[in-house]
Parts: C-alpha cells; structure tokens; sequence
C-alpha cells in the first residue's frame, strides 16, 4: 500500500518530467526553425539590395556612357559605338 | 512522413530516452521504499540533467549552424558585389578606351577626353556606392544573425529553466511521498522483509 502510494507519485512526477522535456524539445524546436528561417530570410533579402545596388550602377554607367559618347562624338556618330555589352549587362541583370 | 517530421520524431525520442522508464523506478521502490524512493529521485535528477545537457548540445548546433548560415551568405555576397564592381570598372574603362580611341581619326579631342573621364569618374562614384550599400546591408545581416542568437539563446535558457522547475516539483513530489509513507508506516517495509526472509 505505501509502496504503491510512492510509485503513484512516482509515476505522476516521471509524467510530469516527460511532459516537461517534450515541451522543451517542442519550444527549442520551434525557436531553431524560426531562427533558422530568419537568417535565410535576411539573406535573400540583402541578396536582392545588393543586386538592386549593381542593377543600380550598370544603369548609371551605361547612361552616363550613352550621353557623354553622344555629346563627345554627335548623336549620329555615337550609334558606331558599342555599348551593348554595358546595357546587355544591366538589361540581362533585370 | 516529411523529413522535418522524422527529424522531430527523432529529436523528441532522442529526449524522452534520457528519461528512464518507469517500471526501472517501480522495481528500486518495491525492493526497498526508503531508499528505493531516495534512489528514484536521484535517479529523476538525472534523467532530467541527462536531457537538460542534449537540449544544450543541441542548442549548441543550432547557434553554430545560425552562424555559418550567416557567414556563407556574407562570403557569397561579398563575392557578388565585389563580381558587379569589377564589372562596372571594366565597362567603364572599356567605354572610356573606345571613346578616346574610336572618336576622331588620329587620336582623341580634348572633348572625348573630358568624355571618357566623366565615364570613369561616374563608375568611380558608382561602385564607391555599391560597396556602401553592399557594406550596410552585409553589417545588417551579421547584426541580425547576432540577435537571432541571442532571441534563441534566451528561449533555451527559458526552456531549460522551466525543466529544471518541473525537475524540482516532480522530485519534491515523490520524496514527500516517499517520507509520509516512510511516517505512517515506519517499519513495514523493513517487517515486509524480515518476514519474508524468516518464511524463506
């Protein structure tokens, strides 16, 4: 009888603890998938600010280009030059 | 089942294996109550330091993989920006060259010259602000990571906090049994015994 008393506490606390454990395991699970997710998130986040940043700076070079050769040479002139590899760049890129 | 799912279910059973099974604890305490019941507890404050230090590796893993998932992208960005600066250095100067070179028959004017140092200057501006940019957004990531850590750090902590609570509570729990049991009936057990050896 005083036995089966101790092992009825016994087995309520062994529950308890494995209840507890588990929940543990639930809640670390869950923060390491977040935290997980969050890093990836970022990632492709500044992914697309630095290339939006590059895009950014093809395009200045390629206009900056365009109208400085046409104001060196005349507009007419300026269509011999080849500036597609400059604007293939920032075009391919978007 | 989803990889994440078998991945769970492992992770939990990996756990709950650190906590023993009952009937190991049934059999100390019919054997002896009094220190089958000291020796249950103890054994409880181990199963729970057992699991308590895996849920810390495990932890542990998680804040080293938080990490290199950061640093890999850092160095992959780097990379990128530093692939799109090169680049534009190259086009410019390729665009500056043609002008200076192709422009007038003989060699460049004056004009073309101004031309094509404009080119260089506005490349020069250009990627000065694609590395800033790349720099914010890199130094952004990397303080992220570090509070993503931190968030998570604090989460475990707490996780394991509120384990070592139920830890206490379950162990108070079968001690006070173990001594209102050991009171009410002082001598069963050491009797039970006895007499059991005397029949023998």
């Amino acid at each position: 009888m005083t036995a089966a008393e101790v092992i009825k506490s016994l087995a309520q606390a062994a529950g308890e603890i494995n209840r507890a454990t588990a929940l543990a395991n639930e809640k670390i699970q869950r923060a390491s998938d977040e935290a997980i997710l969050t890093i990836k998130k970022a990632s492709k986040t500044v992914s697309i600010m630095i290339n939006d940043a590059i895009d950014a700076a093809n395009e200045k070079i390629f206009r900056t280009a365009e109208t400085e050769i046409a104001k060196a040479v005349g507009e007419e002139e300026a269509e011999f030059f080849d500036l597609a590899p400059l604007k293939d760049r920032w075009a391919k890129r978007k | 089942m989803s990889r994440r799912i078998i991945d769970c279910y492992y992770t939990m059973n990996d756990y709950l294996s650190h906590v023993r099974s009952l009937e190991d604890l049934h059999d100390l305490i019919e054997v002896d109550l009094t220190s089958g019941t000291e020796e249950a507890t103890k054994r409880l404050i181990g199963d729970v330091k057992a699991a308590t230090a895996k849920i810390s590796a495990d932890a542990e893993q998680i804040v080293a993989r938080v990490h290199a998932e950061t640093e890999a992208a850092v160095v992959r960005l780097t990379a990128e920006a530093e692939r799109g600066i090169n680049d534009i250095n190259k086009d410019a100067a390729k665009a500056a060259a043609d002008l200076v070179r192709d422009s007038k028959p003989g060699g460049g004017s004056k004009e073309d010259a101004v031309a094509a140092n404009k080119i260089l200057k506005d490349a020069e501006a250009a990627t000065i602000n694609l590395n800033k940019k790349a720099q914010v957004a890199l130094l952004a990531l990397a303080k992220l990571s570090e509070e993503t850590v931190f968030k998570f750090n604090r989460i475990t902590e707490s996780a394991i906090r509120e384990l070592a609570d139920v830890e206490q509570a379950a162990v108070k729990k079968v001690s006070d049994a173990g001594k209102n049991a050991a009171a009410k009936f002082p001598t069963t057990t050491n009797n039970e015994t006895q007499d059991n050896e005397s029949l023998q």
